[in-house]
């Protein structure tokens, strides 16, 4: 295919293959945000299989795949963390599964204890880079609530940190 | 300390995730697709050989009058998106040959004789109006983070089309009954270019770039634009003069049985939205309680219920019309509502973010705040539009911001562009400490530009009026913040030159304050 069509091979790719293609570009920061977020490799892997699933009938009508990953990949976690929510004690444990030096394994103990708005917005703020416009849109609210997450939940950890300000 | 700590803890925390891409997990009961050649992958082979065959031509006005042929641009690639362009035009030729492309640019074609009335730059500015201002400084304007989302069809353009330079926005123009793709990019000389390309098939377009247009059939610079540019240091903005004219127009406790408002702190729901018209009554939607709560500008309050033909739909915003129409905004449908009498109820996706900043309301319809500005999505009897992509032709203070004021704050300094009729860009670089990186509000009123928002490090919201010769006036506003539900937010809407604020501080209830912006204004 690409021989035959030459520098514009990538344009007309099947579909099938530019999914692959995405899929295999992709993959690796989908993989990242969805553990940051879920805090368990064993979800986050389940999750960026289930947020791909859910984007590839759709994939030839949507813009920026990439970015329509991220968002799919913050509400699936959202509805894990709705789920857990209901399972007692599970959350404190969350990150348990990798060898995190002690510092960050402190600092993740209390961001699992965070409502999972603050949670989201303190990910895609200090780990994505996005800024609250963008965040806004990810997770669906005002700028004023990304703000106002991101100040809770630095409060939070500072507090618990005993960080100071 | 603790932003740092983040950092830190996030990336050791992401590099021991296993990022090797497992085998893709498939759906379940799809029919395996039989591998042949699709029909798409035809139709592109065909463009290709079509393409390399004709040729296409770019011209462009290299800082002088007279129009120069700047280059061979190569084979370049764009599409259209069918959900809003029909594609009529175009022959699929099943008999070309197959084989590399020939080696070399690609040698010089005749432009569309379709097209050619885009070779006339101000007649083509003029036609693309719908797509916002088209001059230097909107093309520019990327560099400081306005640019508008980025499409695949643009990015395909730059790949393939490199005297194009950097693609910052694409339109879709329809002139005699053809159809274009209009890219604007930053030309490789720093000047705005605009790149027109035809599209080419009859095939209906099924989204992104699917389909290769043969193109460029043309490409030009556009002319620059008048612009007077102020800088406006705010200073510390702690020491902003808190305003003093904020007047409290009512507090409804959650707890008060008069009010009975819901709250599902479960699921965190709350307020839903508010929205004022243009007499002053203020709508709030109680999506717990499906029901909308209005209060006049005499104080008197009033209930109506959602209509019981509407599904238990999860609201998430509101949007009033000056006339008083409501839409109210659910995650999947907005719902039209006057006197409390439904109007319909439209599915619809448009809406991710709730109705505060990405829906407003006039009385021609529901607007959607879709890149690069606002876009009316619904009329107002709940039909689609008949003008589905129009935008609105000048400032709105209705739709509290719109393409007349562009808002950057990716640089150090924020910078606020403002379109004035003359046409007049007046470029604001504005410098604070903290720097502003959330505004809510910008418009244009009168010859002012109000701004009202803040910054992530500074609890307090502020209102800036700019002014014509670069003088400022800002007060700080007394509204809370800091204790706000993680679910809701300050909300603003600016009906005239009156402000309005509800907040739902977590241990109040909702509450709405009102700031008569006149005094600030040299034009009311």
């Amino acid at each position: 295919v690409a021989s035959l069509l030459g520098p514009v091979g990538e344009v007309v790719l099947y579909t099938e293959e530019k999914f692959e293609a995405f899929y295999r570009s992709d993959y690796p920061q989908a993989a990242r945000l969805a553990y940051l977020l879920c805090g368990s490799q064993m979800f986050s892997d389940d999750l960026v299989q289930e947020a791909f699933l859910s984007i590839e009938p759709r994939f030839d009508h949507i813009t920026n795949p990439s970015a329509y990953l991220r968002t799919t990949i913050v509400h699936l976690s959202a509805s894990l963390h709705r789920r857990d929510r209901r399972r007692a004690g599970l959350l404190p444990r969350m990150y348990s599964d990798k060898s995190l030096s002690a510092e960050s394994g402190e600092l993740f103990d209390v961001l699992a204890t965070l409502p999972h708005g603050q949670r989201a917005a303190l990910t895609l703020r200090f780990w994505c880079g996005l800024n609250v416009a963008e965040i806004a849109e990810v997770l669906g609210c005002r700028p004023g609530t990304v703000k106002s997450s991101i100040s809770r939940g630095l409060d939070r950890l500072r507090i618990e940190l005993k960080d100071p300000t | 300390v603790t932003e740092d700590r983040l950092h830190r803890a996030f990336h050791e925390a992401a590099a021991l995730v296993d990022v090797e891409p497992p085998a893709r997990r498939t759906p379940p009961f799809v029919t395996p697709v039989e591998q042949r050649p699709s029909r798409w992958l035809l139709v592109a082979a065909a463009v290709v050989v079509v393409a390399g065959g004709l040729g296409v031509v770019a011209i462009s006005r290299n800082g002088g009058d007279d129009p120069v042929a700047v280059s061979d641009a190569s084979t370049t690639s764009a599409g259209v998106d069918a959900t809003t362009v029909p594609v009529t035009t175009g022959v699929v030729d099943d008999s070309a040959p197959a084989g590399p492309l020939p080696d070399g640019p690609v040698p010089n074609g005749v432009a569309s004789p379709d097209l050619g009335a885009f070779t006339d730059v101000d007649q083509l500015v003029a036609a693309l109006t719908d797509s916002g201002p088209l001059d230097n400084l909107t093309a520019r304007a990327v560099d400081e983070g306005f640019a508008p989302s980025e499409s695949i069809c643009a990015a395909l353009a730059e790949r393939n089309d490199p005297a194009a330079g950097s693609v910052v926005h694409q339109a879709i123009a329809s002139f005699s009954g053809e159809h274009a793709v209009v890219l604007v990019a930053i030309s490789t000389s720093g000047d705005a270019r605009v790149s027109v390309y035809s599209t080419g098939t009859a095939d209906p377009v099924t989204g992104g770039c699917r389909l290769l247009a043969s193109a460029p059939i043309t490409a030009m610079a556009v002319r620059p634009v008048q612009s007077s540019q102020f800088d406006v240091d705010l200073g510390d903005l702690a020491n902003v003069a808190a305003s003093s004219s904020l007047e409290s127009l009512f507090v409804a406790a959650w707890d008060d049985p008069e009010w009975a408002l819901g709250r599902d702190s479960a699921n965190e729901i709350y307020l839903a939205g508010f929205g004022v018209s243009a007499d002053g009554t203020i709508h709030l939607l109680d999506g717990v309680n499906r029901r909308v709560i209005t209060v006049t500008a005499d104080g008197l309050r009033a209930s109506r219920a959602i209509p019981a033909a509407v599904p238990s739909d999860r609201f998430t915003g509101i949007a009033v019309a000056s006339d008083g129409t409501e839409y109210l905004i659910a995650l999947d449908a907005v719902i039209v509502l006057r006197d409390g009498e439904l109007v319909a109820r439209v599915t619809t996706d448009q809406f991710t973010g709730g109705g505060g900043n990405v829906a407003s309301a006039t009385n021609d319809g529901l607007w959607a705040k879709i890149a690069p500005g606002w876009r009316l999505v619904l009329g107002a009897d709940g039909a689609a539009p008949s003008t589905p992509q129009a935008s609105l032709p000048s400032s709105d203070p209705a739709l509290g911001a719109d393409r007349s004021v562009q808002i950057s704050v990716d640089r150090p300094s924020a910078v606020v562009r403002a379109l004035f009729p003359d046409p007049l860009w007046r470029i604001f670089t504005v410098t604070s400490q903290p720097k502003l990186d959330g505004i809510y509000v910008s418009t244009i009123v009168g010859q002012d530009v109000v701004l009202v928002g803040g910054s992530v490090e500074f609890a307090g919201q502020l209102v800036i009026v700019l002014h014509a010769d670069g003088s400022y006036d800002a007060q700080l506003l007394d509204v809370e913040s800091g204790g706000l539900l993680e679910s809701d937010g300050v909300k603003f809407q600016l009906v005239g030159t009156t402000l309005y604020i509800e907040t739902a501080p977590v241990d109040m209830g909702v509450q709405v304050q009102r700031l008569d912006l006149a005094p600030l204004l040299v034009e009311p």
